[in-house]
């Protein structure tokens, strides 16, 4: 017959890495591990290990949680993979389980009664309400706990030690015949630990339900188990029935286990006794094992794999971009917008004529209405690719890329500098803000700036346009420069063109000011609660320095992902803060060209925006590693 | 009473919260109950005397074209929150569906759905627009505005709820309910669900922001309902007949001023809600 659960050589590899600058590296969890639970009599067994010698990790895949990578989990000699829907609910009611963190396992949604009304109604243990109501009592009276002060209450309103029992009264409720019980009083009070164990034991005698206790307490495993395995690194070092191993351990690290129990004697020597990781390693362990280690140190070298990845993904949005200039308009409404305005100009004769009947020549060529569609398309493509915009419909000789290529310097220097003025502005009051130290002034100024970041900054630029350029006349109204100047590199050139952005950039800062500020505020408010700033100010660093040193850096980083995440938006604002000010960049150009239906303009600048903002962002993945020495060492969920 | 008492605390908990609800809440009584006081056919051109400053008898002035400014807007507000929500509604939806799918089901769909969503959010949203609406431009309607600005606003939702789902699936309160027999439909609906309210519903003020942000962005383009005086297409018209430099302040100031009502009101939403969903950010109860 075969046993109710059996693991047979199961091991478990995790593989991480895969940023830029690291290559796949590989932990193993668990290696070669066999264990067999029989059906014919309650067994008790303890798997003990310090953290990280793969213990959990047993616990999940004899749960059919996790698949080992190698080896199987059999249940009744069926892997847990090949299980039906039938047989995996046989297997939920034969196998359960007790966690270690007695707070997690409760949805916070809901009372504690959920954890115990849900498997009664699943798996059909009571018929009627009564039924399961004086099912759940008998449970809870058997571990101890009195219904009327458990029932009807949130998880945070009771006691670990309470919390951990109704589990146990949980499973008692389903009458398994195996319970993996992982750490299960590693978290709750020790006066409570003998109580719990009491109740696990009580399972186990009483009502026949086996045991695989998980611990790194050998105390507690001696006074419950019959048998013992002892896990170092991912191995078994050890294993028998518990009162040998304890009493005689064979493996040295059993050993130093057993000798740093703390033990009331005076005199006894666990407190000068020195991890000898030495002996350890010496001790029938391969040399795989120090590789293993060796391996996941990060090897800091470009990672050609990923980055074929992010260009093929650069790729695939120009030529999504190009897709949605070729198929938006012949899906809108059938007709192709181009071929009707090109209809137009040709109809209506004027001093280009000749220019404009070429142009309807060459885009017949290409797109006429006799070629297939997939012909149009990849002409369209292959345009697309190599740069080759066309003639705008609107001024007919001047042709789209030059008209682009004028208005990029006027649109990125305007950008270049109101968003970092704004980042730089922003970040640094927000971090201000969430400073107790900081100036009360400082606090009553973020406000405002917060308030601002929710209105478009085109929105903030009529108003400044009207205080300082209308009102105030200290700047001028529209425009890159005047309009008697001369576009030569002169510095009083230059200063007009300075004079004429102020408005434009005041508008985009004055809006992005406040944005930044408030991510970073955030940012810092969970920075100053987590543990290594708690710590710092134990360690008694001086206010500023834990400020600068441990706030802002962690904060920073992710302020820094917004910043490429949000280019998209911040170029949608620019583009019409310049058509409010007629400032003759990109979204100007845009704004003419819808205007007077130029299509070929504005698929021109449709392309050009989606390209370059993805060129940005492709850019900022590439040099974000560089930035925060964590990424790379994450892992792909 | 005990959902009430809940309400109450969340406000005091969050004044953000509350300032917000009533920042918006004001600008939804505005759209409800206006035309029962004004008469809305005053926002058709022609209906008064051209440029007239505020007044008495015309509170926030008439335009160009002889439009009472306080009619329009008592037309409008409507129009632009109608944008708003539906898109916002739409795009969670689509989102929301997306994300948990995606987080939770995992695999190639998820590698899929991952790879979409991080491609389009590299693409500026409202260049798409442009593209989409300069196409069809005699056809937009409000509520052809909504469905195209619904088409992309479903991205932030679907990233924001996957990551959600992806770090509740690893709960140990997941595990009880595979164990306690649930299935993967039932994971969704009874133990995932009810935890994502909070995040859903900020989710929801900030996805109704970026549409009507989206709208007035297109409409201030010039790419907006022509028929329609929402207050995207009022801002519109301001620009084109240079109301600024002609000293028509109230022209585009009042749009403005329920567009910061709006977009102010919905930010305290989101962040107040933000707030009550992470509890890290929350004082103990």
């Amino acid at each position: 017959m075969p046993s109710l659960l059996e693991a047979r050589h199961i091991r478990k590899i995790y593989s991480g890495g895969g940023g830029l600058f690291t290559s796949e590296s590989e932990t193993v969890a668990v290696d070669d591990f066999s264990l067999e639970i029989n059906d014919d009599r309650p067994s008790f067994i303890t798997i003990a290990g310090e953290s990280g010698s793969g213990k959990t990790t047993i616990a999940r895949m004899m749960q059919g949680v996790i698949s080992p990578s190698s080896g199987e989990v059999l249940y009744k000699g069926m892997t847990l993979e090949g299980l039906s829907a039938v047989e995996v609910k046989s297997f939920r009611r034969d196998v359960q389980a007790i966690f270690q963190d007695p707070f997690e396992v409760y949805n916070p949604f809901y009372k504690v009664d959920h954890i115990l009304t849900t498997p009664i109604k699943k798996f059909g243990l009571a018929e009627s309400l009564d039924h399961a109501r004086s099912q759940i009592e008998i449970a809870l009276e058997t571990v101890g706990l009195n219904p009327d002060e458990t029932l009807g209450r949130y998880p945070h309103q009771l006691s670990g030690g309470q919390r951990q029992r109704i589990t146990i009264a949980r499973a008692l409720l389903l009458k398994p015949k195996l319970i993996v019980a992982d750490e299960p009083v590693s978290m709750v009070d020790a006066s409570l630990r003998a109580s719990i164990l009491a109740n696990m034991y009580k399972l186990y005698s009483e009502f026949n339900i086996s045991f695989i206790y998980i611990t790194h307490d050998l105390t507690t495993a001696y006074q419950v188990s019959e048998d013992i395995v002892v896990l170092y690194r991912g191995k078994v070092a050890e294993s028998g029935p518990v009162e040998e191993v304890i009493k005689s351990p064979k493996h040295p690290y059993t050993q130093q286990l057993i000798s740093s129990i703390p033990l009331p004697k005076p005199g006894s020597k666990w407190l000068e006794q020195e991890i000898k990781e030495n002996d350890v390693d010496n001790y029938d362990i391969d040399s795989e094992d120090s590789e293993d280690l060796a391996s996941q140190t990060t090897k800091r070298h470009a990672n050609w794999n990923y980055i074929i990845k992010r260009l093929s993904l650069f790729l695939a949005v120009i030529i999504s971009a190009a897709s949605l200039n070729f198929f938006v308009p012949r899906l809108g409404s059938g007709r192709d917008p181009i071929r009707e305005k090109l209809g137009q100009l040709a109809a209506s004769g004027g001093l280009r004529q000749d220019g404009i009947e070429a142009m309807v020549k060459a885009y017949q060529e290409k797109f006429g209405l006799d070629k297939p569609l997939y012909i149009q398309y990849l002409n369209f493509l292959g345009d697309t690719l190599s740069f080759d915009l066309g003639y705008s419909l609107a001024n007919y000789p001047a042709r789209v890329g030059q008209m682009i290529g004028n208005a990029i310097p006027w649109t990125i220097g305007l950008m270049l500098v109101s968003v970092l003025i704004g980042f730089a502005l922003g970040t640094l009051i927000g971090a201000l803000s969430a400073w107790p130290n900081a100036p009360p002034i400082i606090r009553k100024l973020a406000i405002p700036f917060m308030a601002q970041s929710a209105i478009p900054p085109y929105l903030l630029g009529l108003i400044v346009l009207y205080v300082l350029g209308l009102k105030l006349e200290l700047f001028p109204l529209s425009g890159g420069y005047s309009p008697g100047m001369l576009a030569t590199p002169s510095i009083e050139f230059y200063l007009d063109v300075l004079h004429h952005s102020v408005l434009p950039a005041l508008a985009i800062v004055l809006q992005a000011v406040g944005f930044w500020a408030l991510g970073m505020r955030g940012m810092m408010i969970t920075a100053s609660g987590e543990d290594f700033v708690t710590l710092a100010e134990a360690n008694g660093l001086r206010n500023r320095t834990i400020f600068f040193r441990y706030g802002l850096r962690n904060a920073l980083l992710p302020q820094f992902t917004a910043l490429g995440l949000s280019l998209a938006n911040v170029v949608a604002g620019q583009v019409i803060v310049e058509v409010i000010f007629a400032y003759p960049g990109i979204g100007t150009v845009l704004f003419q060209a819808i205007q007077a239906s130029d299509y070929t303009v504005i698929n021109g600048v449709v392309l050009f925006l989606i390209l370059s903002i993805g060129l940005v962002t492709m850019l900022m993945d590439f040099l974000y590693p560089l930035l925060d020495p964590r990424i790379s060492q994450q892992r792909d969920e | 009473m005990h959902r009430l008492n809940q309400v109450v605390f969340y406000i005091r908990e969050s004044p953000a919260l509350g300032v917000g609800f009533l920042m918006v809440g004001a600008v939804l009584l505005f759209g409800l109950l206006g035309p029962l006081f004004v008469d809305t056919s005053l926002a058709q051109p022609l209906s008064s005397t051209p440029r007239l400053s505020p007044s008495w008898e015309h509170l926030f002035g008439t335009d160009d074209s002889g439009r009472d400014l306080l009619a329009v807007m008592v037309v409008g507000v409507p129009l632009t929150l109608r944008i708003g929500l539906l898109a916002g509604a739409i795009g969670l939806g689509l989102g929301t569906f997306l994300g948990f799918t995606s987080g939770y089901i995992g695999g190639k769909f998820d590698g899929l759905i991952r790879a979409l969503v991080d491609t389009l959010l590299t693409v500026p949203p409202l260049v798409v627009l442009v593209s989409i609406a300069s196409t069809i431009r005699e056809e937009i309607s409000v509520n052809i505005m909504a469905l195209v600005v619904a088409s992309l606003a479903w991205m932030w939702p679907a990233r924001v709820i996957r990551s959600q789902v992806l770090s509740m699936r690893e709960r140990a309160y997941v595990q009880m309910a595979k164990l306690n027999g649930l299935n993967t439909t039932e994971i969704i609906w009874k133990e995932l669900f009810p935890n994502l309210l909070p995040y859903l519903a900020a989710n929801f003020a900030n996805a109704v922001n970026w549409a009507i942000l989206a709208s007035i962005g297109l409409e201030a383009l010039g790419l907006g309902p022509q028929n329609d005086p929402t207050i995207g297409m009022t801002i519109y018209w301001a620009i084109t007949f240079s109301a600024l430099i002609r000293g028509m302040w109230w022209w585009w100031a009042i749009p403005i001023f329920f567009i910061g009502l709006i977009f102010i009101g919905l930010l305290m939403i989101a962040v107040g809600l933000d707030k009550l969903a992470n509890p890290k950010g929350r004082k103990a109860v």
